[in-house]
């Protein structure tokens, strides 16, 4: 049964999806009008089943990462005080986060707390200290006030409203820059691969080498000032008849042979997934 | 041509010392430590050390985060509470209706994927997604447990589905559609003055043909169940050729990319490098005066701090190697 | 006699640094010619009648923000000043913070309302699940909106959008990879039979031409098709013309940049038959 039941939810699970996507969807506009049918609610539960999955493999990851790193850190692993940086940072940030995020529900003395208020300034001049809860058309609702009750304005009556957030505010101090630098480091690598290891060693690495130089050439204006022109023109047969045709075939390629694995998954027949 | 140290940093707001306001000139705190942060990671290409350490362990935690709120948010709290909380505000008004009224009007459905369903119904379904999220969880506590097999293999068939469906249709049969084209295009003319040799007949012709026979030549190397004879072996090699200029071309355009990344982050650096964020004249500088402001802006005075505590450490680790090699 | 082929690799990082940062210096821009991928792009969308609701997908990070950014910021200007409606989506988690802030910039420009001329949705996880719930109904896939966290019913740009993405016009995708453009053809473009056009990096560029130009109507390959189409979209909004200057700028080190790479190629392959020669003598 340990198998058994995996594998049948796989089947059943992957036959409804392939099912669902043949069945007639609904569509008013037809003549004459197409129904909604059963399988676009089975496809949609099973596609929001898959995303919240998606979402808790994400939980699980971090707690993850949390024990492991806790425990070098209590092993004083090499380089353990830098765990405990990225600890951390990681629990700050996701108090922070999780902080904004409920700020329907948290109680005043925490909210106060966590997450910066906003200062909401309205037409007659006068202005108070709020958290943003949900903002319609015609409505803006606040939890303002010593008690930081929930309270609706119109959206007549506001002039301005600030949005302070903590939470952004790391993401664009600490994570854009860390990450596009992260990415970056490889033009470097780039250049020192370009030097020490790309050799024209056989005729099949000199031809990569020449539609590496080509669209290099051809892709900057510069290019095409020292060919006289010849460079965009090159490059533009290579990506649109050269190119097309060897990513069309492994495109192709790789199809079949992700349709047959496919097939063979939604079938029961592979279960390598299940890892025993 | 205005060298860059030399400009004014007229017209823009002076920043703040710190702001949260995501509308406002980035504040001058933050502008540190971008700067610090950024440097921090380019000292990498000198070598492994504690402020790319620091700086790569803070990554790590900062992004594991951001990615866990962004999905707690969008794929737990409004997929399960919020909508379990607004089905079962549904149910409880459509018995309200139920016990006061004889006929069965005006009751409250839930719309799932267009389709609507009775709120009882959805919450049970959702309520299956809420259980296999806790077994996936025990995954935590017990690796070699039944229990998260069960909701692995539902993603797995689903994702298996999804995928075979959707993509058959646009990478094999689509594909496949539009190689079947004339080899002459319908808009080619004949080569004349005034005309581009690439809207002529000869060259829709000969490209076509091109394409045509580098498909069918890539698409024969990768046949291995079929012995290689002399025309099979042929067509392999001018498929090789194909590929060859394929992974060229896809080489160019990656050198293109990661240059542009690189581009990008002295780009910023060099926003900061204003005299608004220095130590120096906070007030708008030009000329001279804001070249010197400028050396006293983030990533110059960061730059070479980071430089100097570098070489301080690289001699300390470096007299520590020599000493333990004495000693050893 | 030492080959230059051993010199240590940090020289060469540091010429790659100095390219850079000198060229960057120098202030120059470059203009440079629009492709026919990149008119595409721009004529899909210019042929849409105003009023019609195109959505846009923020399918990127900030690793790859120094290629998408500029194209993204650019589409906005082009959907916002040809009237349009848009629905903006985001299949990678890091992708709304760079939405919000455009929008909330850009918007006010032309005059546009939150919830009549464009709405943000935000991240929804699951890659190409939550296209392909995005496609059969975007209702039911989002509960409330990202900014107002506002209900969908109450948000009355919504209220000409139905299931299997009837009411869209036009699906821009904005895609650094996984998930991204080739996702969106798959799971929406042929299902539903709506256009799509998309900006993309570099990496990914090569496997667009395979799908243009009938599973895709155009695309800006990289950052030179980011350049050539703030180049169209600046010749009728001054908005964008500091980002196309600052684009043009960026150019003259691309282009420089890329001469040092094919320097070093050379450098690299002469060194070494240089050097065998003189091993085999």
């Amino acid at each position: 049964m340990k198998r058994e039941i995996p594998i049948f939810l796989t089947v059943l699970c992957g036959l409804l999806i392939t099912i669902s996507f043949f069945a007639p969807t609904s569509n008013p506009t037809a003549i004459p009008p197409v129904p909604a049918s059963p399988w676009q609610a089975v496809n949609a539960e099973l596609l929001e089943w898959a995303k919240i999955l998606f979402a808790v493999a994400f939980i699980l990851g971090i707690a993850n990462l949390f024990r492991i790193n806790l425990k070098q850190i209590a092993t004083r692993h090499e380089d353990w005080a830098y765990k405990a940086v990225l600890l951390v940072s990681m629990t700050a940030f996701l108090v922070i986060g999780l902080a904004e995020i409920h700020v329907k529900d948290l109680p005043p003395s925490v909210l106060r707390l966590l997450v910066p208020a906003r200062t909401i300034t309205f037409v007659d001049g006068s202005s108070v200290e709020g958290y943003l809860v949900e903002r319609t058309q015609v409505t803006a609702t606040y939890r303002t006030g010593a008690g930081l009750e929930p309270r609706a304005f119109l959206l007549t009556e506001i002039a301005n409203d600030t949005e302070p957030t903590f939470k952004l505010w790391i993401y664009n101090k600490f994570f854009v820059p860390l990450q596009s630098t992260m990415f970056s480091l490889l033009a470097f690598y780039v250049a020192s691969a370009a030097f020490r290891a790309f050799r024209a060693r056989s005729i099949e690495a000199t031809l990569l080498l020449v539609a590496g130089c080509i669209v290099m050439l051809g892709q900057v204006p510069i290019g095409d000032e020292l060919t006289g022109g010849y460079a965009s023109r090159a490059q533009a047969f290579l990506m649109t008849y050269v190119t097309k045709a060897g990513l069309r075939a492994i495109i192709i390629g790789a199809t079949l042979g992700g349709l047959a694995t496919g097939l063979r998954i939604v079938l029961g027949i592979e279960r390598s997934y299940l890892s025993e | 041509m205005i060298p860059l140290l030399l400009q004014t940093s007229a017209g823009a707001t002076a920043p703040a010392w710190f702001s949260l306001d995501t509308a406002a000139t980035p504040d001058i705190l933050g502008g540190w430590i971008v700067c610090f942060l950024t440097l921090a990671v380019f000292s990498f290409l000198y070598r492994d050390n504690p402020f790319y350490k620091l700086a790569e362990h803070l990554f790590v935690g900062v992004g594991a985060a951001w990615y866990t709120l962004e999905n707690y948010e969008t794929g737990i709290l409004g997929p399960v509470r919020e909508y379990i909380i607004q089905a079962h505000d549904k149910l409880a008004a459509n018995e309200q209706l139920l016990a006061g009224a004889d006929a069965v009007t005006g009751l409250q459905l839930v719309d799932l994927g267009g389709f609507q369903v009775q709120p009882g119904l959805a919450i049970a379904l959702r309520c299956v997604a809420l259980l296999f999220s806790v077994m996936l969880l025990v995954r935590l506590f017990s690796r070699d447990s039944w229990a998260p097999r069960w909701p692995l293999a539902a993603m797995v068939g689903i994702y298996a589905a999804i995928k075979m469906t959707g993509e058959t249709q646009s990478k094999l049969v689509i594909q496949i559609k539009e190689t079947m084209v004339p080899l002459i295009s319908p808009s080619a003319v004949p080569w004349t003055d005034g005309v581009r040799f690439e809207n002529s007949i000869g060259f829709s012709l000969l490209s076509n043909l091109v394409f045509l026979v580098g498909l069918i030549c890539v698409l024969s190397h990768f046949i291995f169940t079929y012995r290689r004879n002399r025309l099979l072996g042929g067509m392999s090699r001018l498929g090789i050729v194909v590929l060859m200029l394929t992974f060229g071309s896809m080489f160019g355009f990656t050198v293109l990319g990661r240059i542009a990344l690189l581009i990008d982050r002295v780009a910023d650096l060099a926003s900061y490098a204003q005299p608004a964020y220095s130590l120096g004249a906070a007030d708008a500088a030009v000329g001279w005066t804001g070249l010197f402001a400028s050396l006293l802006s983030p990533p110059v005075l960061v730059g070479m701090l980071m430089i100097v505590l570098l070489a301080v450490w690289a001699t300390g680790q470096r007299n520590q190697q020599a000493r333990a090699g004495e000693s050893g | 006699m030492a080959s230059p082929l051993d010199i240590d690799r940090r020289w060469i990082f540091l010429a790659m640094g100095l390219v850079v940062v000198v060229m960057y210096a120098l202030g120059e821009t470059e203009t440079i010619p629009v492709s026919e991928y990149v008119q595409s792009y721009f004529d899909e969308i210019e042929s849409l009648p105003e009023g019609s609701i195109v959505m846009l997908s923020a399918d990127f990070d900030p690793a790859s923000a120094a290629e998408i950014e500029p194209m993204y910021i650019a589409t906005i200007h082009h959907l916002l000043r040809h009237n349009l409606r848009v629905i903006n989506v985001a299949t990678w988690p890091a992708a709304p913070p760079f939405t919000q802030k455009y929008f909330s910039e850009i918007a006010p420009q032309y005059g546009k309302v939150y919830g009549v001329d464009w709405v943000e949705l935000g991240y929804t996880p699951g890659d190409d699940v939550a296209m392909g719930l995005i496609g059969q109904s975007l209702k039911s896939t989002y509960s409330t909106d990202d900014r107002n966290h506002s209900p969908l019913r109450d948000i009355p740009l919504l209220a000409d959008v139905s299931d299997s993405f009837r009411g869209i016009s036009l699906l821009v995708s904005a895609s650094a990879g996984y998930p991204g453009i080739l996702e969106w053809i798959a799971q929406v473009g042929g299902r539903y039979q709506v256009p799509v056009i998309c900006g993309t990096t570099a990496v990914q560029t090569t496997a667009l031409f395979a799908y243009y130009p009938n599973q895709l109507k155009g695309f800006l390959g990289a950052f030179t098709g980011a350049t050539q189409y703030l180049q169209l979209v600046g010749e009728a909004t001054e908005a964008v013309h500091e980002e196309r200057d600052e684009d043009q700028r960026r150019m003259l080190v691309q282009s420089w940049s890329h001469l040092l790479i094919i320097g070093l190629i050379a450098f690299g392959n002469v060194a070494y038959f240089l050097g065998r020669r003189r091993a085999t003598r």
